[in-house]
């Protein structure tokens, strides 16, 4: 418990400071969808204007966007992309600051296993993750019923915050298993960025091609919005790759680190 | 008869295809301080290292109060205290905060032993550990890796850092842990220390143990430091006896080191006219300097 609560408080402020930025985000592109709607007509015209590939990259499904929930689907896109370099930089860095800053020594002399360790840090990364995103759906809710007003389905909008969650998760277990694997992390941050952005320009690329399997290479297609939109449900493939990717991650994780040498200060 | 706290058997460490140790095996007694001595790199922080399972043996086995270092890390960990050479923990937070945290892994209650350990380390524990000097991030480590009273203190070059009141301080500490019952692994390259402190030493060579002794003996088997002061010049060829060398002649004064019949010696002394005469136990320095040339 003891390792669990360090890290919830050596993460709280940077995990209040991404809450706060995807909150205020949130609510500043939800307030946005009374103007976008009055000025319907010249939005959808402008953004026929662009080519589909830069459609698809900046998540704009324009047969959807009118609608409450197709509007706010891609407000999420966003979110999503703030949520994932959480997660990942959470990942990468909760497990390698150990060794980066020289606790290790302190830490792994300490009465507690490398087992131990992994699931406090786990457990706490997790948890910061699940408060971080019941906070947020909880606020969208707010700003979704009292900006947008409109009727929307509450099932699309939770099962569009549970992607982000997923999603989330997927580049939290990602970024574990990085964080295990390479040695002396200089600046996780970096790493962060380029896995997340990478993902992302994967992504871009995979909904331009035309094989339906390149969504499986990037978490950030594993839950279309269109098809959420449509079928209030998710694509029980991509979910079960998903929950693959996050079980083979930690695992693999969990293997390198109880097995890995700490090398000296 | 004591029973053994650490046993280590025929250890190997290589990292990648550089070496550790190689082959090394040695056993230290309950109540025993073992001084492990060697030149940086020669593998005593790898030793070190293997028994507390931050780095894994390539092959060879250790164990720690008759547990298996690999299997049962925790449950050793429970009654071993570890001084570091170099002490790094989380800068952001107060040393009351860190010391805190580490007592939170012990079952015991520490609060009464880190008190008196904060207040003989004349430690602010109100200050940041980023603020720390680098002596006071080492009475940090010294408080939180001695305050849970362990069976078993690992000091990986312990006093670096330290002042020499500090250090005196330090060395007065270990020998009270020693006679309340604790056993000590005392690794330096700083032989002074380990002489202040050992009751046995091992020697410690590129990866080699090349020597395993008690103190006394070592001293014992080892060269006695001469030194002869005469009222007339002494001729060096005097004393080229079997078990002499290292030779110093200074004007009327001759040193040198000996090992063998001390009464050979002193018959040759006696027939001199004698200013001054010291025979003195050699220090660490000098027997350290003699294995090593001999294994060379």
């Amino acid at each position: 418990m003891n390792i669990y609560i360090h890290e919830l408080k050596t993460n709280l402020k940077s995990s209040i400071s991404y809450l706060i930025g995807m909150i205020v985000f949130s609510a500043f592109y939800v307030s946005f969808y009374q103007v976008f709607t009055d000025e319907a007509f010249g939005f959808l015209k402008m953004l026929e204007g662009f080519p589909p590939a830069f459609q698809n990259a900046f998540g704009l499904d324009i047969a959807n966007i009118m609608s409450p929930m197709g509007y706010y689907a891609f407000v999420l896109f966003y979110i999503l992309l703030i949520a994932s370099i959480q997660g990942m930089n959470l990942g990468v860095s909760i497990l390698s600051k150990e060794e980066r800053e020289k606790t290790a020594d302190f830490l792994m002399t300490k009465p507690a296993s490398r087992s131990w360790i992994m699931m406090s840090k786990l457990d706490a990364a997790i948890t910061i993750i699940i408060l971080s995103n019941l906070v947020l759906y909880l606020t969208s809710y707010l700003s979704v019923t009292y900006i947008i007003k409109d009727d929307f389905s509450f099932k699309v909008f939770t099962l569009l915050h549970l992607s982000v969650f997923i999603v989330e998760m997927i580049f939290l277990s990602i970024g574990f298993l990085i964080g295990v694997f390479l040695k002396r992390i200089k600046s996780t941050i970096s790493i962060t960025m380029a896995v997340v952005f990478g993902f992302f320009a994967i992504g871009a690329f995979a909904v331009n091609a035309s094989d339906d399997k390149m969504r499986y290479l990037t978490p950030f297609k594993y839950f279309d919005t269109s098809y959420i939109l449509k079928n209030e449900s998710f694509e029980l493939s991509y979910l079960l790759v998903g929950i693959g990717v996050i079980l083979v991650s930690l695992v693999v994780s969990y293997l390198i680190y109880v097995n890995k040498d700490i090398d000296s200060v | 008869m004591a029973g053994n706290i650490i046993e280590i058997k025929n250890l190997t460490k290589y990292y990648g295809k550089s070496r550790g140790v190689i082959d090394i095996s040695f056993d230290i007694k309950e109540g025993e301080i073992f001084g492990f001595i060697g030149p940086n790199g020669a593998g005593k922080s790898t030793t070190i290292r293997t028994l507390l399972n931050l780095i894994h043996p390539t092959s060879g086995e250790c164990t720690i109060f008759g547990l298996d270092t690999r299997k049962y890390p925790a449950k050793i960990a429970e009654e071993v205290g570890y001084i570091p050479s170099e002490i790094f923990y989380y800068d952001n937070m107060r040393v009351k905060e860190l010391l805190k945290y580490s007592a939170s892994f012990y079952k015991k209650d520490s609060k009464k032993r880190m008190h008196e350990l904060v207040e003989l380390m004349e430690l602010d524990v109100n200050k940041r550990i980023r603020d720390l000097s680098l002596g006071n991030k080492k009475k940090v480590g010294i408080v939180q890796g001695l305050m849970h009273e362990p069976r078993l203190i690992i000091l990986d070059e312990p006093t670096s850092g330290l002042d020499p009141l500090m250090q005196q301080r330090f060395f007065d500490l270990i020998k009270e842990e020693n006679a309340k019952g604790s056993t000590v692994l005392f690794s330096s390259h700083i032989l002074n220390e380990v002489q202040k402190l050992s009751h046995r030493v091992g020697i410690v060579k590129d990866g080699y143990l090349i020597k395993l002794e008690d103190m006394n003996t070592l001293r014992e088997k080892t060269y006695k430091r001469v030194m002869i002061e005469s009222s007339t010049p002494i001729d060096q060829s005097y004393f080229q006896i079997n078990g002499t060398k290292n030779f110093e002649l200074d004007g009327d004064k001759l040193s040198f080191l000996y090992s063998g019949d001390i009464n050979l010696l002193t018959e040759r002394i006696s027939k001199l006219s004698i200013r001054d005469l010291l025979i003195d136990d050699p220090d660490l320095e000098d027997i350290f300097m003699h294995y090593y040339e001999r294994e060379a």
